[in-house]
């Protein structure tokens, strides 16, 4: 089985490496990517990483561990570790021994499981056994319809996962609407794999693609399949005003049927497109530990009109009173649409119990390959200190050093030179700290978006630089998510948070749109401080993922 | 009384017998402490095999018996106690365990010469009793411990004739204790205040097969009865307030109890239960008897590259340590201090168990030696420091062995270090016992980490009382066996067992885990480095300086670390870091990584500390900066670029070293040349003149207990002293 051709080596610690110059790569590529996660992508060797949840989640979509045997060794350069083929066997074979099903009797839900000595285990724990109700029979539980999602959380959390076989409520239907844009294959496989052809062990799910790649298409073209009233959240109030450019622009559906619940408007359609600030709104005086729906009383939007889908966009930042009240909601379709699973708090295992496990993931790299995405080039250039510079950083105190080295002069000649090599380009300069920001707004006379910025200043800004009437936008950390730029092909970040990896991938996003072809990302950083420091955890996240990675000195 | 006519091959016990070949050959499995006896002793000029077999058995009855397996030592103690068995008595009083397995121990137990078998009883062979500890005192042995008129006085007591022999006063006083029905009319006839003591001395009986001087190692609650103290205001202030018995009552239900001999009373204050007693009661010696099995085998994964990292991590650790050259600050000291080991395992990227265990082994091969320091101080308070130094020569005849000898140097350097605990097994004992345990396994095969504790008391009752984890975890960390959940012996592990008849054969095996023909690698963008898992020591040690290890399987993931070639750049220029790479990689090295070398090693920046009162000095206001916010160098701006400390620059050097700063200090340290080794007053450590010999094989496993048991049966026994 194993050749030293092959292009699959596996790792002790369960980590997969693909060597991409191999003839069997893409083939080896292709199955793998059913059970393991791909952890980074550089030039030469990818990473994937198996763990249980991506077992699961293979296991969900209908993979065996023979299935995963199979690949592991046939596509192998070296023999795999018996420990590795151990795990895998026993992970997949815990999925699915529970099942959380609905009583054909009462109707009511009811935990159960063929070997009744696993139920009796589960039921011994603590955190399930509250959740459990009384015992139907010797491998049955009843449980409460507003407990479903807890259950799969606790259950998932003692490493047994449950199958969720109890289906959907019925919900109110909308009246059909058509989708004028055509799907991308990619797209359209998305959509195919989270509705499985409407069956109940479909519906549910999230779908893993990077930016640029049409996520907000997918969710449309999710609407009009299911064709039930449809609750989507977004990030922020431009990214669901966004929502709703698209949904006008790309569907035939009655303006008159989208709403908008945000902190302006509370506005309840069969089409409502709310944002995580709004439903994380919290009333002043009620404990963080008090109920959450008194804490948070927009929460109750869940529960006030009948939905049959809701969506969550950007999944990876879904706050934790969302989750609770998702939890609450396991009888409606759920879809999350996100560029990463990797989530900064560690939740995915809850994004699996409770939005549901990963039905598609396409690499952004070959969606680059397909011309489907712009290729980008990253760029870090230096600049030096003064003396005197130098001794005012050298003196700073440790938390002022970041400011200190962010914001030095020197940055402003390498922005006008590059805006002078870019022009004709539309470029969004990006920055951290305001005060830098609008220095060089003035000194570049190029409008500014930052959080000051009145919501409708925002939106005619943002349209002007959609309609190339602007060419360059200064804006802050608020343009990290959701906005739709295609036009942008060149960013400056001149200042960040520079050890965070996903503001780094969602800058970059801002760029990576097909419409815009070649893209540059810039990042201006002081030499010699701890700006320095901080790229190199850029410079290690891009290049993991496969950009090439240029450093220059001013 | 037993015949003395000896019949080894009595039907009684399962004959015929094997042949003596194949008796050694299952002696020599159970036991690995006998197969590293018999290897190393030469027999006599004319001795057989079989007396030279007694010989060796005889003059290290303790260590055979720590090797015995706890079904054997039981039937030991148990024919101790009874004086002669048969093996229907034996088949009935340990009725839950195997028949075959009750007489293969009978059998290994009389090849041993233990036992001897005759007229089909079996009973201790001469001399052997002294090495057996009965789990309690035992009153028909004990006539030495009573005195003629207490034995009298207690027939009385017991209504028994007193006869005028001591002798048999002793036996007419045990016919008492042995007797369960007299036993417990006595009791009750001496009260509720006697019965509740007598009951509270009974419960607290030895575990069986545990060494009276391994006591302490019993868990708690197992508290022996020798630990009973018979202070009566200690022992009966417990029971008054635990049994309700007045403290009047019990101290005097303890003298009665003492004067009857029903409990035994001396050594101090110790009071314990006999062991007729023990039986009487509960009808049995032992609580149960233990059933023999072996943990169900499972595959192991190869530990990859391991070996060779090992080997590799030696050399660095040992130009490490001896570029730092640490001072021993007491007389005495076997090793250097823990801190400068840690520091210095620090340095090359070893975490500090790796470390210790590196020392131990380079100074075991006199790697690293001491040399004297001038004396300090006057009369009591005179003191002959030494400074731990790089014995360069020894280190160019070490570096002239093959990888897979020097692996095997460490590894038996690791095998004999350690230092004897009181009251426990020697660190060596219990390293023997787990390597040959695993051994027995089929190549390839392994046992649940979690278990092998257990496996390892049912394989060696006495001798298993130790962590074993520790023992894993240095087997692992040294590539003999594999890491996780299972535990077994790796190839290299497999192969560095054998006899050195057999050396060249093991040698080309041991070889071929470690002489690769794979010289390249990808350096990838994200600074990570994908290795095949074969690469030779000598790319390892420059690897190992510039990177830290990530992950092993089919490959090695190394990923080139900031602090590593910060710490690197005292022995190499990033042109050779970059040229080093680009030797070796089958990719072209991408920009940014030779930009993360340089700004990590071109750019570091060095300062210079001075001696006597020490200062540091640098144009770049922003390092001298970074050393004063090191609390632990003492630093005090002088002026700009300019810091002083009290320290020596020694101790300024480590502080500063110890938070990332590279620094070089002028002069201050002391060359192995200049100075003598340290004397033996001073310092334990090999003398650095010996010849350093190269490793031979461990003589455990099938394969050395094959050739033993060969030669032993045949009767043409030879073994050789030339064994490490």
């Amino acid at each position: 089985m194993t050749d030293p051709t092959n292009p699959l080596i596996v790792q002790g610690d369960l980590s997969v490496l693909l060597e991409i110059s191999s003839p069997l790569a893409g083939d080896a590529r292709a199955a793998l990517a059913r059970f393991a996660e791909l952890e980074k992508a550089p030039e030469h060797v990818h990473t994937y990483r198996i763990s249980p949840l991506s077992l699961w989640n293979a296991a969900v979509s209908g993979l065996s561990s023979g299935d995963v045997a199979m690949t592991l060794t046939g596509f192998a350069k070296y023999p795999v570790a018996p420990s590795v083929l151990a795990e895998v066997h026993d992970q997949m074979g815990r999925y699915g021994r529970l099942r959380l099903i609905r009583d054909h009797d009462t109707t009511a839900l009811a935990l159960t499981s063929a070997e009744p000595a696993l139920i009796e285990e589960v039921s011994r724990d603590k955190q399930v056994g509250a959740l459990l109700g009384e015992r139907l029979d010797g491998n049955r539980f009843a449980v409460r319809v507003g407990d479903r999602g807890l259950l799969k959380q606790a259950l998932l959390r003692l490493g047994w996962p449950a199958a969720d076989e109890a289906g959907y409520d019925d919900a109110e239907s909308l009246d059909p609407i058509e989708l004028s844009a055509e799907l991308r294959s990619y797209q359209g496989d998305a959509l195919a794999a989270w509705w499985a052809d409407g069956g109940e062990a479909g519906g549910n799910g999230v779908l893993v693609l990077p930016c640029g790649a049409g996520k907000t298409v997918i969710g449309l073209a999710a609407i009009v399949t299911a064709g039930l009233h449809t609750l989507i959240i977004a990030t922020s109030i431009s990214s669901a005003r966004q929502w709703k450019r698209e949904l006008l622009e790309k569907t035939d559906v009655d303006p008159s049927l989208v709403g908008e619940y945000s902190g302006e408007h509370k506005d309840i359609r069969p089409i409502t497109i709310a944002t995580y600030q709004v439903l994380t709104w919290a009333k002043r005086g009620v404990p963080k530990d008090g109920d959450i729906f008194e804490r948070h009383p927009h929460l109750a939007l869940f529960d006030e009109h009948q939905w049959g889908l809701v969506i969550y966009d950007e999944v990876h930042l879904l706050p934790a009173p969302v989750f609770r009240a998702t939890a609450r909601i396991q009888s409606i379709r759920r879809l999350g649409l996100t560029a990463t699973l990797v989530r900064e708090d560690g939740r995915e295992p809850d994004v699996f119990s409770l939005i549901g496990p990963k039905r598609f993931d396409a690499p952004w790299k070959e969606l680059e390959l397909l011309g489907w995405i712009a290729p980008a080039t990253c760029i870090e250039i230096r600049i030096g200190l003064t003396d005197e510079q130098r001794m005012r950083y050298a003196v700073a105190e440790p938390e002022e050093r970041h400011r200190v080295a962010a914001t030095a002069p020197g940055k402003m000649r390498v922005i006008e030179e590059l805006l002078a090599q870019h022009r004709g380009d539309r470029i969004l300069v990006i920055g951290q700290f305001l005060d830098q920001l609008d220095q060089v707004a003035e000194r570049f006379d190029a409008p500014i978006i930052t959080g000051r910025t009145p919501q409708r200043a925002r939106e005619e800004r943002f349209d002007a630089f959609r309609r190339g009437e602007i060419p360059v936008l200064i804006v802050s950390k608020i343009a990290n998510f959701s906005i739709d730029l295609p036009e942008a092909n060149v960013a400056i970040q001149i200042s960040g948070q520079f050890g965070s990896r996903q503001e780094e991938a969602q800058r970059l996003g801002r760029i990576l749109r097909p419409d815009g072809g070649k893209a540059t990302f810039y990042s201006l950083v002081t030499a010699e401080t701890v700006e320095q420091t901080f790229a190199l955890n850029r410079q290690r996240f891009l290049a993991e993922q496969g950009y090439t990675y240029e450093i220059r000195d001013a | 009384m037993v015949s003395k006519k000896k019949n080894e091959t009595d039907p009684e016990w399962g004959a015929p017998w094997p042949s003596l070949e194949d008796r050694l050959v299952d002696v020599l499995d159970a036991n690995p402490l006998l197969t590293l006896l018999l290897w190393r002793d030469e027999p006599g000029r004319g001795e057989r095999p079989e007396e030279h077999l007694r010989r060796v058995v005889s003059g290290h009855l303790h260590r055979i018996r720590l090797g015995l397996d706890r079904l054997s030592n039981q039937v030991l103690e148990y024919v101790a106690f009874r004086g002669y068995l048969t093996r229907t008595s034996l088949l009935v009083e340990a009725a839950s365990v195997d028949p075959d397995e009750l007489d293969l121990r009978v059998r290994r137990l009389t090849t041993l010469g233990l036992l001897e078998c005759v007229a089909g009883m079996i009973v201790i062979a001469e001399g052997v009793e002294r090495i057996i500890v009965a789990p309690l005192p035992i009153f028909r042995q004990s006539a030495e411990l009573l005195t003629s008129d207490q034995l009298g006085r207690a027939c009385q007591l017991l209504g028994v004739n007193a006869a005028a022999r001591k002798a048999d006063r002793l036996e007419a006083v045990a016919r008492v204790i042995e007797d369960p029905v007299r036993l417990r009319d006595l009791l009750t006839d001496l009260g509720p205040a006697a019965t509740v003591v007598f009951a509270k001395i009974a419960s607290r009986s030895l575990p069986a097969g545990v060494d009276a001087d391994e006591r302490s190692d019993l868990p708690s609650g197992a508290v022996g009865v020798w630990d009973l103290d018979l202070d009566p205001s200690l022992l009966v202030r417990g029971y008054g307030s635990n049994y309700g018995v007045d403290r009047r009552l019990g101290r005097s239900a303890l003298e009665d109890l003492a004067e009857r001999c029903l409990i035994g009373t001396g050594w101090g204050h110790h009071t314990w239960m006999w062991m007729e007693c023990h039986v009487a009661i509960n009808g049995s010696m032992f609580a149960s008897w233990p059933s023999p099995k072996a943990p169900l085998a499972r595959l192991v994964d190869e530990p990859i590259g391991v070996a060779s990292r090992v080997v590799a991590s030696a050399e660095l650790f040992v130009e490490q340590l001896g570029a730092d050259q640490p001072v021993g600050k007491k007389t005495g000291d076997r090793l250097p201090m823990v801190k400068a080991i840690k520091s210095a395992g620090n340095a090359v990227g070893l975490d500090p168990a790796m470390s210790a265990l590196l020392s131990r082994a380079v100074i075991h091969h006199g790697l690293l030696i001491a040399v004297d320091r001038p004396r300090t101080g006057r009369g009591r308070n005179a003191e002959w420091p030494v400074a731990w130094v790089m014995n360069p020569e020894r280190l160019e005849r070490w570096r002239a062995w093959s990888p897979e000898l020097r692996w095997l140097s460490l590894v038996q350097a690791w095998l004999v270090s350690g230092a004897d605990q009181p009251g426990r097994v020697s660190p060596w004992t219990s390293r023997v016992f787990l390597i040959s345990a695993l051994a027995s396994l089929d190549p390839g095969m392994g046992v649940p980490t979690s278990e092998v504790a257990e496996w390892m008391a049912d394989r060696h009752g006495a001798g298993a009382m130790s962590d074993y984890d520790e023992v894993i975890e240095d087997l692992v960390r040294l590539g003999v066996c594999s890491g996780g959940s299972t535990i077994g012996l790796s190839r290299g592990g497999r192969a560095m067992l054998g006899s050195h008849v057999a050396s060249a054969e093991v040698s080309a095996e041991l070889a071929s885990d470690f002489l690769g023909d794979s010289t390249t690698f990808v350096v990838q963008p994200d600074h990570t480095i994908i290795t095949s898992s074969d690469l030779p020591p000598a790319i390892l040690t420059t690897l190992l300086l510039v990177a830290e290890h990530e992950s092993a399987g089919g490959a090695v993931v190394w990923r080139l670390s900031a602090a590593r070639l910060t710490r690197a750049s005292r022995r190499l220029s990033a042109e050779e870091i970059i040229g080093f790479l680009r030797d070796h990689s089958s990719v072209p090295i991408s920009d940014n990584v030779v930009r993360f070398i340089d700004d990590h090693v071109i750019a570091t920046k060095v300062l210079r500390v001075g001696a006597s009162f020490s200062h540091i000095v640098h144009d770049d206001l922003a390092l001298v900066a970074a050393a004063v916010a090191v609390k632990s160098a003492r630093l005090e701006l002088l002026a700009p670029g300019v810091a002083v400390s009290p320290l020596e620059p020694a101790k300024l050097h480590a502080a500063l070293s110890a938070k990332g700063i590279v620094v070089e200090v002028d002069g201050a340290f002391v060359d192995a040349g200049d100075l003598n080794p340290a004397g033996s007053r001073q310092v334990v450590q090999p003398d650095s003149g010996r010849p350093l010999l190269g490793p031979l094989p461990i003589p455990l496993g099938p394969g050395v207990v094959a050739s033993l048991a060969l030669l032993h049966g045949s009767g043409t026994a030879r073994t050789t002293k030339d064994t490490p």
